[in-house]
């Protein structure tokens, strides 16, 4: 037997704005850090051309270690605050893997630095986004195999973990909706007996940093005195800590105007480039953040179909045998579902929606035929977070997770072109 | 240093008790299981597995030999030793969070440690033939290399003798790429920075290994006092008397002389840390020129 499938797997759910790692079996993942490196570019070029003399040996060497000059997450970024010699890149963008080379930085050092585990030792589950192309899944398992030697590599559906993640043995639920928010991309994707429907993934272009740059035009619009190299940041911690859901945007303007003192909030800061201290007010930003997913036309004039209409249409897009489970089980996840009561607003409008709807058909038919009401349940959990992480921890721990990876052999036998398709999405539609 | 410091930390940082129950694996197949119950957020229990070792080092009661003692000077009273063990790991002990000392930074540092909690145990055995070098006391006499492990059913050996200790690291790897890379790497490490400490810092901190700059770097950082180090595709003659097993290299032998200068006062740390993560170390850049070629 393989000693590394006595080993926990290696679990990496790569986000836009977050990646979660840690080992499958645990409840929580060993470290969530911001998806960025950054590298010190001005090693990269210099040495090569300046250096003809010497034998290729140093030059070499120099390369090389011009390349193990980054680093990732947390500390990418106070490097890149307090040195300018690095510059930060984002390897996904948009739930896309966008930078190879960065990205195979920036697994480097999860596994080396942070897991501090070798690759060789362990089964590895990666994440992707349900609209990947066949071909970069090809390459995430070419790296994987090639650089790292990985046993085994299993790459699993982002939406389907997320639906994993609430499968307990007393309810084993894998149908229902996945809206998954993320930090740089929106999906709605509908998923039956653990079978992916492609063809009624709705994707939207507003995400988690959508709802950051609004709260930081609101704030400048206003005239908050934030220094603008710094405003970004403020905005995204304002949005973190302060932001939650309305019912209703006329009604809630009113509370703020009667009791201000209840509902603003400071925010204090110290200016990064001469210390001082400033100050400033949370006001309105705190429900229009999020609002944006409700009401897009306040953000952007390009798309202005709200949230629950997109999941609405979604579901009416799905096998119609389907729909009425669909509607059950709107489960949320990513950390821009993490507002407080957006649960409750979503299931509101949607409900509101269905019952129109199912209302219009009974007067259609003219009270002969009464139609079943239809359930709506937005489900909710407290580790929406990183419930698509924890959906893989799940599912790397099970035994049968073994045997669906593909392995090292396998890899060998046929090439990348085994990454290319994934099982879940061959279903029965 | 090790992975679940940040988790031990986190946990200690939060005032009020939190239910957790983690298992991690390290390089070398170390393996962690922490449990902290709700009731009782005081407590906190810590279960290590060691990599299997092979037969010809010696282990007396599932840990290398002076790992007990090891463990208690080094934690004090924070750290109770559970006999027996959980099942399926080699240790466990029950850390009381409320006997941490108050002073932060001696609380930090006391944390750093139990976060290093394999090095303490398994390099138990290296700690004390250093400790007899740097007293310079007279080595018990031993005719045959003293086997530690540091990987799963894989050693190294030590080789004290008068004035100086020799630690030999046979190097194996499984996939053939990896042992061509790491030969390679070896062997430029040995030519251009004939010692462990300078190449361990050269390569973090990236200065280019340039003959011209090496000597440079010499001079004005001090690094000639580093232990030297020699690489050798056949077995070192200070092998001799171990057993034939741990002589099947595939990528030749590092051997590293440890004076009494490197181990002295502080020194001492920094010497069993690095020489107790050397494996790991050359793997981890043999990964990292893999992806550069």
């Amino acid at each position: 037997m393989d000693p590394a499938t006595s080993r926990p797997a290696v679990v990496i759910d790569n986000g836009t704005g977050y990646t979660k790692m840690g080992f499958a079996g645990n409840v929580e993942p060993s470290f969530i850090v911001p998806t960025v490196v950054a590298v010190n570019e001005s090693f990269v070029n210099q040495p090569r051309s300046s250096t003809k003399s010497s034998n290729w040996l140093a030059q070499h060497s120099a390369g090389v270690m011009a390349d193990l000059d980054y680093f990732i997450g947390e500390e990418a970024l106070s490097r890149s605050r307090s040195n300018n010699t690095y510059n930060l890149s984002y390897p996904i963008k948009h739930g896309q893997v966008d930078n190879w080379d960065a990205m195979e930085r920036f697994w480097q050092q999860c596994i080396f630095n942070y897991l501090r585990c070798d690759p060789e030792d362990h089964y590895f589950l990666l994440t992707e986004s349900p609209l990947t192309a066949p071909e970069s899944r090809e390459y995430t398992g070419e790296i994987m195999f090639e650089t790292f030697n990985v046993p085994g590599l299993y790459i699993a559906v982002q939406p389907v973990l997320a639906l994993a993640a609430g499968y307990t043995t007393s309810k084993c639920e894998m149908t229902g909706v996945v809206v998954d928010v993320g930090d740089g991309a929106t999906h709605v994707v509908p998923v039956a007996d653990g079978y992916v429907i492609g063809s009624s993934i709705k994707s939207i272009p507003i995400a988690g940093k959508d709802v950051t740059l609004f709260i930081q035009q609101l704030m400048r619009e206003r005239g908050e005195h934030i220094p603008p190299e710094d405003s970004f940041e403020v905005a995204r911690k304002v949005k973190e800590t302060h932001c939650y859901t309305c019912s209703d945007i006329v009604k809630e303007f009113n509370k703020h105007d009667r009791e201000p003192s209840k509902y603003i909030k400071q925010w204090r800061g110290i200016k990064p480039k001469t210390g001082a201290p400033y100050s400033c007010d949370i006001g309105y930003e705190r429900f229009l953040g999020p609002e944006v997913f409700f009401s897009p036309e306040i953000y952007s004039s390009e798309f202005t179909t709200p949230l629950p209409a997109v999941i609405d249409k979604c579901i009416q897009s799905a096998p119609i045998d389907t729909r009425r489970a669909l509607y059950k089980n709107v489960v949320l996840s990513g950390g821009s579902t993490m507002f407080k009561d957006f649960h409750r607003r979503l299931q509101r409008d949607l409900k509101k929606i269905v019952d129109a709807r199912v209302l219009a058909s009974d007067a259609r038919h003219g009270g002969e035929i009464k139609a079943q009401p239809v359930e709506v349940n937005v489900v909710s959990h407290p580790i929406q977070r990183y419930a698509v992480w924890f959906g893989g921890s799940v599912l790397g721990s099970t035994p049968e997770f073994f045997a669906a990876c593909h392995t090292k052999a396998e890899y060998e036998e046929y090439g990348a072109s085994i990454c290319r398709t994934n099982p879940v999405f061959k279903g029965m539609y | 240093m090790a992975l679940q410091g940040s988790s031990i930390t986190a946990c200690f940082s939060l005032e009020k008790g939190i239910e957790l129950d983690c298992h991690w694996v390290e390089f070398d197949d170390v393996r962690y299981h922490v449990q902290a119950a709700m009731k009782n957020p005081q407590l906190l229990l810590l279960s290590v597995s060691l990599p299997t070792p092979p037969l010809e080092t010696v282990f007396f009661g599932g840990l290398p030999l002076g790992a007990i003692e090891a463990i208690k000077a080094a934690y004090g009273v924070v750290v109770q030793i559970l006999d027996p063990p959980r099942d399926g790991f080699n240790l466990t002990v029950k850390l009381n969070l409320s006997k941490l000392p108050p002073d932060e930074e001696y609380k930090h540092a006391l944390l750093v440690k139990i976060a290093s909690v394999r090095e303490v145990v398994l390099g138990a055995p290296l700690r004390v033939v250093l400790k007899h070098l740097a007293s310079r006391a007279v080595v018990p006499d031993v005719n045959k290399p003293i086997a530690l492990v540091h990987r799963p059913k894989e050693s190294f050996f030590l080789v004290p003798q008068a004035e100086k200790v020799t630690v030999v690291f046979p190097m194996r790897f499984k996939h053939s790429v990896d042992t061509v890379l790491a030969t390679s790497f070896l062997q430029v490490v040995s030519q251009f920075l004939p010692s462990l400490d300078n190449f361990f810092d050269l390569w973090v901190i990236g200065i280019p290994v340039d003959r011209q700059e090496f000597v440079e770097a010499r001079c004005t950082t001090g690094l000639n006092n580093a232990p030297p180090c020699l690489w050798s595709l056949s077995s070192p003659s200070e092998l001799e008397g171990a057993p034939v097993e741990a002589s099947s290299v595939n990528a030749g032998f590092v051997s590293f002389v440890i004076f009494p200068r490197h181990v002295e006062g502080k020194k001492l740390d920094r010497t069993v840390w690095s020489l107790l993560t050397f494996h790991a170390y050359v793997s981890y850049h043999v990964k990292v020129r893999f992806f550069c070629s």
